[in-house]
């Protein structure tokens, strides 16, 4: 029982969950807090992910080298990431250099540099990144249904890369500093650590760093609702003998809708894995693609994601594979599952569980996702119960209700066939 | 003891036994952290084996060996997809030039059938013509995902130029026409060279009882006779590069790249430890001196170094992605002069310190989780030695900062330079 092990202690306004293992010498953390992206900026999403970037660009006490060989002299790992409405970070190290690294990750959160010369040097890579995923089709497959899917002021929109830089050509480092100043705060600060790890002895690292963030009550602005968009978009694209396509819909249901779980189950027999239906007939039988699957995306506790199906297809196929694959969706939703690929997928999904957490790394991950998609600890435990407990009646009335193939979009993107 | 097996050595904590009868390895690694088992099994066979006309052969069968035997297929409600993921394993394979290797992370409880699985496609592999026609479009696919990639255009390309006898020439998948061409027939004769229990190792890393893995393997694996014939050497030794080689890629794109790569020794020659540490310095980490003098002054994007170890000799590398704005013979000359000031100067011993700490930490971080292990020895045994994983920091920590001069003198020459661009169109 993970409940049993997990000590969840509290300092500040920051909650954390530690699960001490039999790992020797290993610890890993995640952590997140709400930022609340939103306010007078032309595209508070971008700026928020300069900001983040800029964390590790030094600080008013040390440049970025000196931190830098702070973590590479011992050798650790730490990540700091914008996350939609949230930001996070991830670190792994030696329990000796826990307080070292953890120290760093504290110190560029509360008292990053945020130097003009830094900035204009993230800017540029940013927009020579993004420049770069221009020709990329999968980015251009994604962004199509993005765009078809979600009003701009919806936390999946994502805003087109042409856009982005001409807004990044603009930033001031001013705005980066005020957004900091405004969106670090504790909402929901959590941290999750498993490994090698003295509860207490994290506690007081938490307190040290992160004891004095307030809490600051703000609303969310976005949008909530996606649009159903039948239709189809293509971004043709030169050179590019592989087409990426997706097929899409937004979905009303969040994590803590009361049919998540039967719709994640019903997904997840489709196209969830190499022995789900896609897979297996697309695939397996047809020999029309390389890697075809259906997932969830964009789900939160707050906001609806939406339903996705991706494929890529070389030009020769791309009709048929279309065809093909928009039969198998229609035989999914009208036939629904069978009470085999249920007991399967649920036996499937209780032993990848099992797996998942056999790293300190996964157990980290486990309790930080568990708790940011708002269910309590119990959770951990009850998750395979109420997977095994889904009837088919229960996944194919999800199904049915929220997929609806005739009013999927389409997007490709790639060098379309003569 | 096990009666079945002979004790070779440990290393590392790791145990190396043989079957007596077909010669089949097992590596035995007990760690009872958490209740899962990662089962390995690595064939000492890749691109390397290939010859031209039948290049991407090992990647084939690769892809063949899930359409299954006679008893685990798809018609039979058998799948092995099927049966492994039904019990949450994490499966794959995977194909590389100098190994092919299959695995299944999964809960303890599930090894036989893991093991059952193996050792029945160990000899067993239908390889039925349908199968072979209905995957050919699969690959022909991924052929296609890849070369949509204008970095792994130019990689392969520069492979391509930098050997041209060895097999390496060659990358992984094959060539186009050659995917095309594949009969069951080629595939079958392939198989039936290289998959026997005498050129495989096991890797059983996780939640075991070393008795009980044994009696497994000798269970599932121990009636399988060894091969007839020996497995063929590759014998083709690269004619010795007498100068600087250039290639460009021309692909639609925003931005490109550059590469430099060099010949280095056979995976297991020492002088590639000290390559190693020349590649950290050069490319890991915001004080690699690659990140200083390009992406830091806003010439790259990214850019790294690697020294790429493989059973016989290949190659040591350097890469940058332009950044807007910015010249290749900028990127190339600025990545010239890191190489020269290495050659002239050396590292540092804070450089070379570093750098192993990286190691030794990311050594430890794979003690998390029974995967990262089976994964590193993986690699080893395709080097040619298991225990290279295990004597690794040992190896490393005999390098000293006056080898890495001498290596980088050494190596790092016009004459065994190979120079691509990635010039977008």
């Amino acid at each position: 029982m993970f409940l049993d092990s997990i000590k969840v202690l509290h300092t500040g306004n920051a909650t954390l969950h530690a699960l001490p293992t039999t790992v020797r010498e290993v610890v890993s953390w995640y952590g997140s807090f709400y930022s609340f992206p939103e306010g007078d900026y032309p595209d508070p999403m971008l700026l928020q992910e300069i900001m983040v970037g800029m964390l590790d660009k030094g600080t008013q006490f040390r440049d970025k080298f000196v931190i830098s060989d702070e973590l590479e002299k011992r050798g650790a790992q730490l990540q700091l990431f914008s996350d939609g409405l949230r930001i996070g970070f991830f670190g792994r190290a030696l329990k000796e250099d826990l307080s070292a690294v953890f120290g760093v990750l504290g110190e560029q959160l509360n008292s990053p540099l945020f130097d003009l010369e830094e900035f204009n040097k993230l800017r540029l890579q940013t927009i020579s990144a993004r420049q770069r995923s221009l020709s990329n089709t999968r980015y251009r497959a994604e962004l199509a249904m993005n765009h078809a899917l979600y009003p701009k002021d919806h936390p999946n929109y994502n805003t087109p890369a042409e856009q982005e830089i001409a807004l990044l050509e603009k930033m001031d480092i001013s705005q980066i500093r005020d957004y900091h100043q405004r969106h670090i705060a504790a909402n929901q600060l959590v941290f999750s650590t498993a490994g090698d790890i003295d509860p207490e002895g994290f506690k007081a690292l938490v307190e040290q760093h992160f004891g004095h963030w307030q809490v600051e009550n703000r609303t969310s602005v976005f949008a909530k609702e996606g649009i159903i968009n039948p239709g189809k978009t293509v971004t043709s694209l030169p050179d590019r003998q592989n087409l990426d396509v997706m097929f899409g819909i937004p979905t009303p249901v969040t994590t803590l809708h009361s049919d998540y779980f039967a719709l994640y189950l019903g997904t997840y027999i489709l196209g969830g894995n190499f022995s789900a239906r896609l897979m297996n007939t697309i695939r397996d039988e047809q020999g029309l693609t390389y890697g075809i699957g259906a997932s969830l995306s964009g789900v939160t506790q707050e906001y609806a994601g939406f339903f996705q199906v991706n494929v890529t297809l070389s030009q020769e196929n791309l009709e048929k594979g279309i065809e093909a694959t928009m039969a198998q969706l229609r035989k999914w939703v009208e036939g629904g599952v069978t009470e085999d690929e249920l007991a399967e997928k649920k036996t499937t999904l209780a032993g990848k569980y099992q797996v998942e957490m056999a790293t300190t790394h996964g157990l980290a991950r486990a309790m930080q996702q568990n708790t940011e998609e708002g269910f309590p600890l119990s959770m951990l435990d009850a998750y395979v119960p109420k997977i095994e407990a889904l009837t088919t009646e229960a996944v194919n009335r999800a199904i049915r209700k929220y997929i609806d193939p005739e009013v999927l979009h389409l997007s490709i993107a790639g060098t379309l066939p003569d | 003891m096990h009666t079945a097996f002979s004790f070779i050595e440990t290393s590392g904590g790791i145990e190396q036994w043989v079957h007596n009868v077909n010669d089949l390895q097992v590596l035995l690694y007990p760690d009872a952290t958490a209740p899962v088992v990662t089962f390995m099994v690595t064939y000492r066979v890749g691109s390397r084996n290939e010859i031209p006309g039948n290049t991407g052969a090992t990647h084939f069968l690769e892809h063949m060996m899930f359409k299954g035997t006679e008893r685990f297929n798809k018609q039979a409600g058998t799948s092995i997809f099927n049966v492994l993921q039904r019990v949450g394993a994490m499966v794959n394979a995977t194909t590389w030039m100098d190994r092919t290797n299959y695995f299944a992370l999964l809960p303890k409880v599930h090894l036989p059938l893991a093991m059952e699985i193996e050792s029945d496609r160990m000899r067993n592999a239908r390889l039925s013509p349908e199968d072979v026609a209905s995957e050919k479009t699969v690959i022909l696919n991924e052929f296609d995902r890849g070369d949509n990639e204008p970095t792994q255009n130019l990689y392969h390309t520069v492979w391509s130029t930098a050997y041209m006898a060895h097999p390496y020439h060659h990358s992984t998948i094959g060539w186009r026409s050659d995917i095309e061409e594949t009969t069951p027939e080629k595939l079958r004769a392939f198989y039936d060279t290289f998959y026997w229990p005498n050129n495989a190792t096991l890797s059983i890393i996780g939640d075991i009882d070393r008795d009980q893995a044994l009696s497994l393997v000798d269970y599932y694996f121990g009636g399988i006779p060894k091969s007839v014939e020996k497995q063929p050497e590759v014998s083709i030794r690269e004619p010795q590069q007498r100068g600087e080689r250039r290639i460009t890629v021309r692909k639609q794109a925003e931005l490109g790249s550059v590469m430099l790569a060099y010949k280095n020794p056979e995976g297991l020659h020492p002088d590639n430890d000290a390559l190693d540490m020349l590649a950290m310095a050069l490319g890991s980490g915001k004080n690699s001196r690659l990140y200083r003098a390009l992406t830091d002054q806003g010439l790259t994007v990214a850019a790294y170094a690697a020294n790429s170890r493989h059973r016989d000799p290949g190659l040591f590398y350097l890469f940058g992605y332009q950044a807007m704005g910015v010249k290749h013979a900028k990127i190339e000359k600025t990545i010239l002069s890191v190489i020269k000031e290495v050659q002239k100067k050396g590292i540092t011993q804070e450089e070379l310190d570093r750098a192993r700490q990286k190691i030794k930490t990311s050594m430890a971080f794979d003690r998390d989780g029974s995967y990262s292990i089976a994964s590193e020895l993986n690699e080893a045994i395709a080097i040619g030695d298991w225990k290279f994983y295990t004597e690794y920091l040992d190896r490393i920590a005999r390098v000293e900062i006056s080898d890495v001069q001498r290596v980088a003198k050494m190596y790092l020459t016009e004459d065994l330079r190979t120079v691509g661009w990635h010039l977008p169109k």
